[in-house]
């Protein structure tokens, strides 16, 4: 190869920098170098830096993926050197990182998808015998002139093989290169969720079968944009079954606390809870059972796809898993005791001596949590007992009271209906006394 | 003996130490903020405009201390006279009382007093009872000093706090105070009772079923 001048035209290749010979290999530049001009040790260096970022570009690899896979690398070799386990030293988490380059790069992705849309929209609105025109006013067509083959194929261009241009991003390609996008798909893909009437009409005003040719590289986009929203809209039914009968066993559990708690606070004798409202739990209990039966059975049934060898797998772990969770929790609930039943388990107690004596005691305490806690809707009171806000203070506050039992009741704070019930009982008794003084006192009068 | 574990623990439920459950009333003349107080420890919310309560209104708060939990059911009273009769029934089977006053005016301090003059005599004598002087936002009007307060508050023996329910000053605070007061040793017998101490069988007047909490 002739000697490098700045004059001459820009040279390419593996060139020693100081006496600018085309080695044509890294390894034989690098030989090279050795060899003829070791001793200026700072420019080995940067060669040396200068090749390996030439073999990075060659493999075009991301220079970062490129340093955190040999990290990686160097990583594992670690661990085949040492056979003994060791703890881990320095570590350093790179996921923020990753999440920058990720986040870069989808945002960029983003960004020229949503031009291509707003393009593609804008195209949509033109119509009219100028229509070709416009869509270059709007989109400017790659000048033809330069290209002599076509970008993607390499094909030469000639009276049979025509340039056309991409109506999206301008650029050049041959008929074979080409894709379609058909109007109605094209409609569809800019149709906003909430598409006015105007817009709607206009676009539905073109000639149906009509399609926009696109390069590869903007069809491209435009679908894997298409596949994002249909993944995000249609979920597979699998995982929309099974969302709902993981809903369902998270809403049990606390049901499965509670009737626990009621089960024994009621065969240890207690009043806190009514057999009724136990009952009607066990029944509600019995029927999620049922309901997690039938959407495990439904799971399946689902059809399979045959690409999916693992689908079938994970149809029968979730059915399986779901009897399991159903015989293990579900159908051990202990069943309940009879009104009798009941009734001497009481008498049991009572007859029993619960005196036992208790030291207070003030613990210190380090660790303290607050959760949300509970109250019926108070809003709905006014709404319950409209008629007798005039009345005597303590019917009212039955009214309230009653009103507050239907509400925890229906919200399954069976604790807080034991209170309230208490309350009521007051109420009530309450009630009773003031009539009867107010009796006697007419008496008296 | 008193410290049970519920009984049957599901494998994936939440392992709890003692869980004991306290009546907790909140007394206090009209417009000084009670229902705001609740409002603020039960939901962590605030209303400028808190409609005047009806009655009594009820809610319930759990506060894990350790690892007991200690469920409050609040009887938060209407501070209107005409409701007054209606008081005695709440405070009646009550392990705790917080009465509340407005700092920024002397009377509902006063009607403070009447309030824990009338607990002592009437209600349960083991009531843990604490004065809260509300509305600590609105320090500039001040009427009633915190000192005086403070002075009267330690005569008697309760807890006092300073609270502001707009700015959530002190309102956790005062109530786990009265938690950390309240005796938590259960004393109902019974295996895999629910441990609800105060419930007991048929037959036990409202009051003594009550005072069987905190012997």
């Amino acid at each position: 190869m002739a000697e490098w001048s700045p004059e001459s035209q820009i040279q390419e290749g593996f060139l020693c920098p100081v006496c600018y010979k085309d080695l044509r290999s890294p390894g034989n530049l690098l030989s090279h170098f050795v060899e003829l001009h070791s001793e200026e040790q700072d420019l080995l260096k940067s060669i040396k830096d200068l090749v390996g970022k030439a073999k990075k570009k060659i493999l075009k690899l991301d220079e970062n993926e490129l340093e955190s896979f040999k990290t990686e690398m160097s990583l594992q070799k670690i661990g085949i050197e040492y056979s003994e386990p060791q703890a881990p030293g320095q570590t350093r988490s790179m996921t923020e990182y990753f999440r920058n380059v990720r986040r870069e790069r989808l945002d960029h992705r983003t960004s020229e998808t949503n031009r291509l849309i707003i393009r593609l929209d804008k195209l949509l609105r033109i119509d009219g015998p100028d229509r070709k025109l416009r869509e270059q006013e709007l989109v400017v067509w790659l000048d033809g002139s330069t290209v002599s083959r076509c970008p993607s194929c390499t094909a030469s261009f000639n009276i049979t093989r025509r340039q056309h241009h991409c109506r999206l991003c301008g650029s050049i390609m041959c008929n074979s290169c080409s894709y379609f996008l058909p109007y109605e798909i094209a409609k569809t893909i800019v149709a906003p969720v909430y598409s006015d009437t105007n817009k709607a009409n206009a676009i539905a005003s073109k000639a149906e079968g009509d399609t926009l040719r696109l390069c590869a590289h903007c069809m491209n986009m435009l679908d894997s944009r298409n596949q994002a929203q249909m993944l995000q809209v249609n979920q597979p039914v699998i995982c929309q079954l099974y969302m709902r009968l993981q809903k369902i066993k998270n809403d049990l559990q606390p049901s499965l606390e509670l009737y626990d708690k009621m089960y024994n606070s009621m065969m240890s004798g207690e009043q806190t809870f009514r057999l009724q409202d136990v009952q009607s739990l066990r029944s509600s209990i019995a029927q999620q059972a049922e309901i997690l039966d039938a959407i495990s059975k439904r799971i399946i049934s689902v059809p399979l796809n045959p690409e999916q060898p693992k689908a079938i797998l994970l149809q029968n772990s979730i059915r399986r898993a779901t009897t399991q969770y159903i015989k293990e929790y579900l159908l051990v609930l202990p069943i309940l005791p009879s009104a009798e039943e009941l009734y001497r388990i009481r008498q049991e107690r009572l007859t029993r001596n619960v005196s036992t004596s208790t030291h207070p005691t003030v613990s210190a305490v380090k660790k303290i949590a607050v959760t949300t806690g509970w109250s019926p809707d108070n809003l709905s009171i006014e709404n319950v007992i409209p008629e007798i806000s005039d009345e005597d203070p303590l019917m009212q506050q039955i009214a309230i009271v009653r009103n507050y039992i239907k509400q925890a009741r229906s919200a399954n704070r069976f604790e807080e209906v034991a209170s309230l019930e208490e309350n009521l009982e007051f109420l009530k008794k309450a009630y009773r006394e003031q009539q009867l003084a107010f009796k006697n006192d007419k008496v008296a009068v | 003996m008193a410290n049970r574990t519920p009984a049957a623990q599901r494998p994936n439920g939440s392992t709890q130490g003692k869980i004991c459950q306290f009546k907790l009333v909140l007394l206090g003349e009209s417009a000084v903020g009670k229902s705001s107080l609740v409002l603020r420890f039960v939901k962590g919310q605030f209303h400028e405009y808190q409609e005047s309560t009806i009655g009594a209104a009820f809610l319930t708060q759990t506060v894990c201390l350790d690892d007991t939990t200690v469920k409050f059911e609040i009887w938060d009273t209407a501070g209107q006279e005409r409701y007054h009769s209606l008081a005695p029934m709440y405070y009646r089977g009550a392990q705790a009382a917080i009465v509340v006053y407005d700092i920024t005016n002397q009377d509902t301090f006063g009607r403070a007093k009447t309030w824990v003059k009338e607990l002592q005599r009437q209600a349960n004598p083991n009531i843990v009872i604490a004065l809260a002087g509300n509305k600590h936002d609105l320090m500039n009007k001040r009427m009633v000093e915190y000192e005086e307060a403070q002075a009267y508050a330690e005569e008697n023996g309760l807890l006092f706090m300073e609270t502001s329910a707009k700015t959530a000053m002190n309102v956790n605070d005062i109530f786990l105070a009265i938690a950390k007061k309240l005796p938590k040793n259960e004393q109902t017998a019974g295996p895999g009772g629910s441990g609800q101490g105060r419930r007991l069988v048929e037959g036990d007047t409202g009051a003594k079923t009550a005072g069987n909490c905190c012997k």
